[in-house]
């Protein structure tokens, strides 16, 4: 999955390369929301403090 | 600021963050530390920051390729906040060695937060912007812009393989202690 993120932004940054903006706006927003919801994946240890 | 000033500063940005992400590598196989899942999760963020700035070169400066930096240094900055607070209060339990007294996730705290002020700080000229009424096509990039480029979608391919090695197709450990491909 991880090798999959750092994949789509290979792809996007070749896509800003070659001129095809959208898209790659587009398929960045794509990617940022599936990093959101992988690290609320990992995120599963508590946290040790008290506020 | 003009136009020539502001690419000038997105590609120093993007150096920048390509010695952080060569500083990380350092970590990996000098130091032979294993990035955890929340460590590669700021390594992406960083790229995403690196993205936005590339954009600004490949097509001009617009508030839109900063936006995508914005974005992605907030996630990274909760990312590595998150990590932060997992180890804040265990003294002597943090992942990995320190660095100048502090984790490479305490540091890229810091970096995030750094640049979600300079891209606000970008952000505030307008002169910037004036050459640049058709944003949506290419322009023309100089050497330094296209080595600029080239390293890091380099730094991002190279990621790609490294981070296949040590997790495969499958989730990354939590606690990572040998390259899952190379084990098989």
């Amino acid at each position: 999955m991880m090798a999959g993120l750092f994949l789509l932004f290979l792809i996007i940054m070749l896509m800003a390369w070659f001129g095809m903006r959208s898209i790659a706006i587009y398929l960045f927003v794509i990617t940022l929301v599936l990093c959101t919801v992988w690290f609320l994946h990992h995120a599963t240890s508590n946290l040790n403090i008290n506020l | 600021m003009n136009a020539s000033v502001a690419r000038n500063i997105n590609a120093i940005a993007i150096l920048g963050i390509c010695g952080i992400m060569l500083g990380a590598y350092y970590m990996q196989f000098v130091k032979g530390e294993f990035p955890c899942p929340l460590c590669l999760l700021q390594r992406l963020a960083m790229l995403g920051v690196a993205l936005g700035a590339m954009m600004n070169l490949r097509f001009g400066i617009h508030p839109t390729h900063y936006g995508i930096s914005i974005l992605s240094a907030v996630l990274g900055a909760c990312i590595s906040a998150r990590q932060v607070l997992l180890h804040i209060n265990t003294p002597g339990s943090g992942y990995g060695s320190a660095v100048y007294g502090m984790h490479l996730y305490s540091w890229a705290l810091i970096v995030f937060v750094v640049a979600i002020v300079l891209i606000g700080l970008m952000l505030l000229s307008d002169t910037q912007y004036e050459e640049y009424d058709d944003y949506k096509s290419t322009k023309e990039v100089g050497w330094f812009a296209a080595l600029v480029f080239f390293v890091v979608v380099l730094i991002t391919s190279a990621n790609v393989a490294t981070t296949c090695l040590e997790c495969g197709l499958q989730q990354c450990p939590e606690n990572p202690t040998s390259y899952k491909i190379l084990d098989k």
